[in-house]
C-alpha cells in the first residue's frame, strides 16, 4: 500500500508540478431530472418504496424527495393498491410480500417521466451448519472463523447477500436506579450514602463488522455491513463461505452472533455490485468510472426483492476470553 | 490441415515466380551512402525503359532481374543525387551503388521521392520520416522524439497531453509492433510517456504500417513501427551532440576497419536531478530536518552497433540499446542515545527500463537469393524498492525490504530469404522464434532483526510461453498497371500446454490508372498473443505485458482499406485512404478494477470484448522547396463493446477521435536559418462524466421513516466514455541557427511548445468554487521554451 502511494505521489508531484487548473463551462445533452425509486421487499415486512429525484451533477441542493406521486403495486399483473405518501419520500402499504410472487410498481408524477419497474421475490436458502475456530492475525488479534455451509437449490441462478448481527448483553446506566450504602452505623446515627443512578444488565442488538476474503465474494458492501455473491461457482452444490470476525468487534459479555442469509434477487445484486464498483473507481483517476445498475424503467434506482433465513451461534466472554456455545 | 494449405500456397508462389524466369538475367547489390557508407533501406532501383523495378531491403541489398537488353538504370532515394547509368545486359551482373548525399537541402529536406514510390508501390498505409525532419521538428523541452513525429501523420492518434504513445486507427498503444533493429520493444516510454526511448542521434530510419500490413510483420493488431539504428561510419570518423533543458546527448561513429568494419555509439542523459539535488537538501535544512535528503528523477539510454563486412556475401551486425529510468528517494537521520549513534535509513525506488540486443548476419547465396539471420534478445524489467535499515553504532540492527519486480524477458532469432526470381516477382519468406517469460510482477519482503533474517515472496508466477511464425508472400507485378502483393503469415503461441494457432491472409493491390496516379487497395488479418494490462491515462511503467492464457484468448483483427495517391507534381502529393477495421479478444480491467489491485490473480480482473474502427484519412504533402511539409486530416471512428462493460451497449473508445487535424511547415530562410511549425487540433478525448446524482437505497430504513445516517450518493452516466472534453490544439515553433566552424558546425534551436498556451484538457473532475460545484479541467503544458545547442564534426 505504502508503495502505492509514494508512487502515486511521485506522479502527481509531477503533474502538479507543471499543471494549471480551471473551471469550464458543462454542457450535458441529457442531464433531465428523473424519478428516483428505492426499495427492498422482503416477505417479512409491509412493503415501503422511497421516491426521490435526481438533481444535476452541478445542483448542491439536498436530496429533494417526491411527495405527490402516484405509486401503485401490482402483484402477479393483479393490482394490489396504491402506495400512500407518509415523509421523507416513503410510500407506503399495510401489505407483506410474498416469497415467489411477481411485483410490479408504476410511479407517476406530473413533472416527470412515469417510471416502472417489476421484481420477483426469491426463495430462502437455509444455512445448513456454522462452524468456527480461532485464530490470531499476523498482528496477534483474535480472529474468529465462521464457516457458514449452504446448500444452493439446483434451479435458478440464485443470489445471497449476508449479514451478521449480534445480540450482547452489557451493563447500561439508568438513572431511576437508587444505590443505598450504609457507611456508618453508631448508636444514634446512620450514615447511608445514596447514589442516583446506576448500570444494569442490558441486550441489545447490533449488526456485527466481519470480514471475508472467500472467493466467492463479489463484493463486500461496506454500507450495509454486507458481503454479497452468486451461485457461479457452487451452482446446486454445498459451499462453506467463510467469514472472519475480530474480537474486537463484539460488544458487552455474552454475544449471540445471528448469521442472516439474504436470497436476493438478480436486480438487487447487479445492483449491490455495481454500486460497490462505483464507490470504488470514484475519486480515482487510474480507474474508469462504474455505472450503477438499476431497474427502474425511465428512471433510476433499485426495485429489489430479499427474503432471509437466519442462523444463530452464542459466543461467551469469560475470563477475558470468548468461546462458543 | 491449415498447415497444408500454407505449405501448397506456398509451393504455388515459387513455382508461379519461376515459370516466367527466362532469357534474363540479374542485377544484385548494395545502395549505400557515399560518405557514410552507410546502407540505404528502400532506395529505388528502377529501370526507366521497361519501367521494372525493386527497392533495397533493409539491410540495402537489391536484386532485379530483367530481360536481357540494354537498360537505363536509375537509382534514387530521398535526399541524395539521383544514379543513372546505361548497361547492355547479358550476364548477371553484381553493382554496389554509392549515393551522394550532397544534393541535401541543409537539415531539412523532406520526403523526396521522385521515382513516385509513393503512386507505385503496392504498399498503402505506410509512413517513412526521416530523421532529419524528425530533428526539425518543434517539440517538447526540445527533445526530438521519434514516436512523437509520427503522431503528427493521418490515421496516427496521441493519447494523453506531452505523452508518446501511438493510437493507430482506432488501436490500442499495446497493439503497436515496435521493432528496434528488429528487436520488438516493450514500454517504450521515459518520463511516464513523455518522452520515447529512442535517440534520434542513433536512428537511421523510421517506417511505420498502419495497414495492408505485408506478411512478413506479425504479432500486433494495429501497426508496425519499424525503427532501424546508424551502422556508423566506414569511411571517416563523425561526432554530433547537443546540450538541451532537460537531456544531453553525443554519438561517435566511426571506422574500425575503413570500408570494412564501423561502429556507432551514442549515449544521452538528463540531469535536472543533479541540479536540483543541492536545492532539494537546502529546502530540507530550512523545513528544520537536519538530516540528509536527496530525492530525483533522471533516465538515460545508450545505443551501440558493430558492423563488419566479411565479403560482399557476408556481413555482420551487433547491436545494443540500454535504457532505465529511475525515481529515488534517500533520507538519513541520525541521534545519540546512551552515547551511541543511531541512524535511520529510508531508501525508495523506482525504476524501469529495457535492454535489447541483436546479433545480425547477412548473407548473399545467390544473386536472387539473399539471407538475414537475426539473433535478439530484450528484457525488460520494472522495480520498486523501499528500504528501512536502522544501525545502532555503526551495526545494523533492523533491515526492511520490500521489493515489487515485473517485466518481460524475450529470447530469439529469425531467418528472412528475399528472393528475386524474375522480373515481376519479388519473394519474401522466413520463420521466427521467441522464447517469452513474462514476470507478472513477485513482491518480496526481506526482513532482518538481530542477525535472523526472514524472506517472503509472493505474486504471480512467471510465466513461460513460446511463439513462432513463418511467412510467405510475393510482390507481383502482373502487368504494368496491377501489382499485388499477397502472402501468408502463419503463427503459434504455446503457453502453459495450450496451443494457440493462426493463419493470417495478406493481400495489397495497386491500379495505375496513369503514371501519376493510382487505387490501392489491402486485406490484413492479423493475430496478437500478448495482452498489455493498462487502465492509466499515460504509459506507466506498471503497465503490464501478459500472454493469452486458457481464459483470455490471443487478440486478432481484420483490416480492410482502399486508398487513392496521386503525385500531383513531383513536388505535391496527396494520398486518401479509408479502413475499417474489427478487433476481438480485447481486454480491459473490469469495472472497478485499478492496477493498484494487481498483486494477484491478474487474469479474474480482466474482460475481454470487442471492437470496430473506421475512418479516412488525407495526407497532403510538399516534398521540398523552401517551404515544405503537410496537412494530414483524420475522419474516424472507434468503438468498443464488453459483455460486463456499459451493461454490454458499445461505448466509444477513450482515444475515439472524429476530427484529427495536423498542420506541419518547415521554412528555410538560408543556409543557415530555417523555421519549423506544427499546429495539431483533435476532438475532445471521450470520459465518462456524471451528468446527475441521486441517491442511493442505503442507510435508511423505512420501518423508522427517518435517515439514521449518512446516504451515500450516486453519480448517473449516460454511458461510458459519452462524454468529450473540450478540443485540444496547440502550436509549437522552433527556429534553428547553423554556422560552421572550423571543427566543423554549430547550431542552435530555439522553441516554443504550445506557444499560445492553450490550456487544453488532462483531467476533468467535479469540485467546488465559492460553494458552488462546477466542472474544473487539469491542464499540463502552459508554454513552455526550449533551447539546444548542438554541434557535430
Amino acid at each position: 500500500m505504502k508503495k502505492t502511494i509514494i508512487f502515486s505521489a511521485i506522479i502527481f508531484l509531477i503533474i502538479w508540478g507543471i499543471s494549471c487548473e480551471k473551471t469550464i463551462e458543462i454542457d450535458l445533452e441529457d442531464a433531465k431530472i428523473r424519478l428516483v425509486v428505492n426499495a427492498e421487499m422482503n416477505p417479512d415486512s409491509t412493503i415501503a418504496v422511497n421516491v426521490t429525484r435526481s438533481r444535476h451533477i452541478l445542483d448542491n441542493a439536498a436530496i429533494e424527495a417526491v411527495s405527490n406521486a402516484t405509486v401503485k403495486l401490482y402483484e402477479d399483473d393483479v393490482f394490489i393498491g396504491d402506495l400512500v405518501y407518509e415523509s421523507r419520500g416513503f410510500y407506503k402499504i399495510n401489505y407483506k410480500p410474498i416469497i415467489g410472487k411477481k411485483y410490479k410498481i408504476e410511479v407517476t408524477h406530473e413533472k416527470y417521466d412515469d417510471v416502472y419497474a417489476i421484481t420477483e421475490i426469491p426463495y430462502p436458502v437455509e444455512i445448513n451448519k456454522i462452524d468456527t475456530i480461532k485464530t490470531f492475525s499476523e498482528w496477534g488479534d483474535e480472529i474468529y472463523n465462521f464457516s457458514v455451509k449452504i446448500t444452493d437449490p439446483a434451479v435458478h441462478e440464485n443470489y445471497y447477500m449476508v449479514c451478521l448481527r449480534n445480540r450482547y448483553t452489557y451493563q447500561m446506566w439508568d438513572d431511576n436506579i437508587i444505590v443505598y450504602d450504609t457507611l456508618y452505623v453508631g448508636p444514634d446515627t446512620t450514615i447511608v450514602h445514596i447514589e442516583y443512578g446506576g448500570y444494569r444488565s442490558a441486550e441489545a442488538i447490533q449488526k456485527l463488522w466481519f470480514e471475508s476474503d472467500d472467493m466467492i465474494i463479489e463484493a463486500n458492501i461496506y454500507n450495509n455491513n454486507s458481503v454479497v455473491f452468486s451461485d457461479e461457482l457452487f451452482k446446486g452444490e454445498q459451499y462453506a463461505l467463510k467469514l472472519n470476525i475480530y474480537r474486537y468487534s463484539f460488544y458487552g459479555d455474552t454475544n449471540m452472533v445471528y448469521i442472516d442469509l439474504y436470497s436476493i434477487s438478480p436486480e438487487y445484486y447487479k445492483y449491490l455490485v455495481s454500486f460497490r464498483k462505483h464507490q470504488d473507481a470514484s475519486g480515482d483517476p487510474f480507474s474508469e468510472p462504474v455505472m450503477v445498475f438499476t431497474n427502474i424503467v425511465d428512471g433510476i434506482g433499485i426495485f429489489g426483492a430479499a427474503a432471509v433465513n437466519t442462523d444463530s451461534i452464542q459466543i461467551i466472554n469469560e475470563g477475558g476470553y470468548y468461546y462458543y456455545k | 490441415m491449415k498447415s497444408i494449405y500454407f505449405l501448397l500456397f506456398f509451393s504455388v508462389l515459387i513455382f508461379a515466380a519461376n515459370i516466367t524466369n527466362a532469357q534474363k538475367h540479374t542485377i544484385s547489390g548494395y545502395v549505400q551512402d557515399m560518405r557514410s557508407g552507410e546502407k540505404i533501406y528502400s532506395a529505388n532501383v528502377y529501370d526507366l525503359r521497361t519501367k521494372l523495378g525493386t527497392t533495397t531491403n533493409e539491410y540495402g541489398y537489391f536484386s532485379l532481374t530483367l530481360p536481357s537488353d540494354s537498360i537505363d538504370l536509375s537509382v534514387s532515394f530521398v535526399g541524395y543525387s539521383a544514379f543513372t547509368t546505361k548497361i547492355y545486359l547479358q550476364s548477371d551482373i553484381k553493382l554496389n551503388i554509392e549515393l551522394d548525399p550532397s544534393i541535401q537541402l541543409a537539415e531539412v529536406v523532406i520526403y523526396d521521392k521522385k521515382s513516385d514510390e509513393m503512386v507505385k508501390s503496392t504498399q498503402m498505409s505506410m509512413i517513412e520520416m526521416p530523421i532529419n525532419q524528425i530533428k526539425a521538428l518543434p517539440v517538447l523541452l526540445g527533445e526530438a522524439d521519434v514516436l512523437k513525429s509520427l503522431q503528427l501523420m493521418p490515421g496516427v492518434q496521441s493519447g494523453s497531453e506531452g505523452t508518446s504513445g501511438l493510437y493507430v486507427r482506432g488501436g490500442g498503444p499495446d497493439q503497436n509492433l515496435i521493432l528496434l533493429d528488429g528487436v520488438p520493444v516493450y514500454n517504450a516510454s521515459h518520463l511516464f510517456g513523455f518522452f520515447s526511448v529512442f535517440n534520434p542521434d542513433a536512428i537511421s530510419s523510421v517506417k511505420l504500417i498502419k495497414g495492408g500490413f505485408p506478411a512478413r510483420y506479425g504479432g500486433r493488431l494495429s501497426s508496425v513501427i519499424d525503427i532501424r539504428m546508424k551502422e556508423g561510419n566506414m569511411k571517416e570518423f563523425q561526432g554530433e551532440g547537443s546540450i538541451g533543458n532537460v537531456s544531453s546527448k553525443f554519438t561517435f561513429e566511426g571506422p574500425i576497419i575503413k570500408d570494412k568494419s564501423s561502429f556507432i555509439i551514442s549515449a544521452r542523459r538528463t540531469y535536472i536531478d543533479v541540479l536540483a539535488a543541492p536545492i532539494i537538501q537546502a529546502i530540507n535544512n530550512a523545513a528544520g530536518n537536519s538530516g540528509k535528503f536527496r530525492a530525483g528523477y533522471y533516465f538515460y539510454d545508450a545505443n551501440a552497433k558493430l558492423n563488419y563486412k566479411f565479403s560482399d556475401k557476408d556481413r555482420l551486425y551487433l547491436s545494443f540499446y540500454a535504457g532505465r529510468d529511475k525515481a529515488y528517494t534517500n533520507s538519513e537521520d541520525s541521534y545519540v542515545y546512551d552515547d551511541t549513534t543511531n541512524v535511520e535509513n529510508m531508501k525508495f525506488a523506482l525504476l524501469w527500463g529495457n535492454i535489447t540486443g541483436a546479433l545480425r548476419w547477412n548473407h548473399v547465396f545467390t544473386k536472387k537469393l539473399f539471407a538475414n539471420v537475426t539473433v535478439v534478445y530484450s528484457d525488460y524489467l520494472f522495480d520498486t524498492r523501499e528500504q528501512y535499515i536502522q544501525k545502532r553504532g555503526g551495526k545494523v540492527t533492523s533491515d526492511f525490504l520490500f521489493d515489487y519486480i515485473s517485466g518481460i524477458e524475450n529470447v530469439g532469432g529469425t531467418i528472412d530469404f528475399d528472393y528475386n526470381p524474375a522480373p515481376k516477382h519479388s519473394i519474401k519468406f522466413g520463420v521466427n522464434y521467441l522464447y517469452h517469460t513474462f514476470k507478472p510482477g513477485v513482491s518480496t519482503y526481506q526482513i532482518t532483526e538481530g542477525g535472523t533474517q526472514i524472506e517472503q515472496n509472493f505474486g504471480n508466477q512467471n510465466i513461460y510461453a513460446t511463439e513462432f511464425y513463418g511467412y510467405a508472400e510475393d510482390s507481383w507485378d502482373i502487368s504494368g498497371l496491377i501489382k499485388l502483393n499477397f502472402g501468408a503469415h502463419y503463427s503459434g503461441f504455446i503457453v502453459k500446454d495450450r496451443f494457440y494457432k493462426s493463419i493470417q491472409p495478406r493481400a495489397s493491390l495497386r491500379i495505375l490508372l496513369n503514371e501519376k496516379m493510382s487505387i490501392k487497395a489491402a486485406y490484413s488479418h492479423m493475430n496478437q498473443y500478448i495482452h498489455l494490462l493498462t487502465n492509466s491515462t499515460i504509459g506507466l511503467p506498471t503497465d503490464l505485458w501478459l500472454p493469452s492464457t486458457d481464459s483470455i484468448l490471443p487478440e486478432n483483427s481484420k483490416q480492410a482499406a482502399l486508398g487513392f495517391a496521386y503525385n500531383i507534381n513531383n513536388n505535391w502529393d496527396i494520398t486518401v485512404e479509408g479502413y475499417y477495421k474489427t478487433m476481438d479478444n480485447l481486454i480491459e480491467y473490469k469495472e472497478g478494477a485499478s492496477f493498484f489491485q494487481l498483486s494477484q490473480n491478474w487474469e479474474s480482473k480482466l474482460e475481454t470484448g470487442s471492437g470496430y474502427a473506421y475512418g479516412a484519412e488525407i495526407l497532403l504533402r510538399k516534398n521540398f522547396g523552401k517551404l515544405n511539409g503537410w496537412i494530414g486530416y483524420t475522419l474516424s471512428w472507434s468503438w468498443r463493446e464488453f459483455e460486463n462493460i456499459n451493461f454490454g451497449e458499445p461505448f466509444p473508445y477513450k482515444y475515439d477521435r472524429r476530427h484529427d487535424i495536423s498542420v506541419v511547415a518547415i521554412y528555410e530562410l538560408n543556409e543557415n536559418i530555417d523555421f519549423g511549425l506544427t499546429w495539431v487540433y483533435g476532438t475532445g478525448n471521450a470520459v465518462t462524466l456524471g451528468v446527475a446524482r441521486y441517491q442511493s437505497i442505503f442507510n435508511f430504513d423505512p420501518q423508522y421513516n427517518d435517515y439514521y445516517s449518512y446516504v451515500p450518493e450516486i453519480e448517473y452516466y449516460n454511458g461510458r466514455n459519452s462524454y468529450r472534453m473540450p478540443a485540444y490544439h496547440r502550436l509549437d515553433v522552433s527556429a534553428n541557427f547553423h554556422k560552421d566552424k572550423k571543427w566543423g558546425e554549430r547550431t542552435w534551436s530555439v522553441g516554443l511548445y504550445n506557444a499560445y498556451s492553450r490550456q487544453n484538457p488532462f483531467y476533468l473532475y467535479f469540485g467546488y468554487d465559492n460553494n458552488k460545484r462546477v466542472l474544473k479541467q487539469i491542464s499540463l503544458f502552459p508554454i513552455i521554451p526550449s533551447v539546444r545547442y548542438s554541434f557535430k564534426f
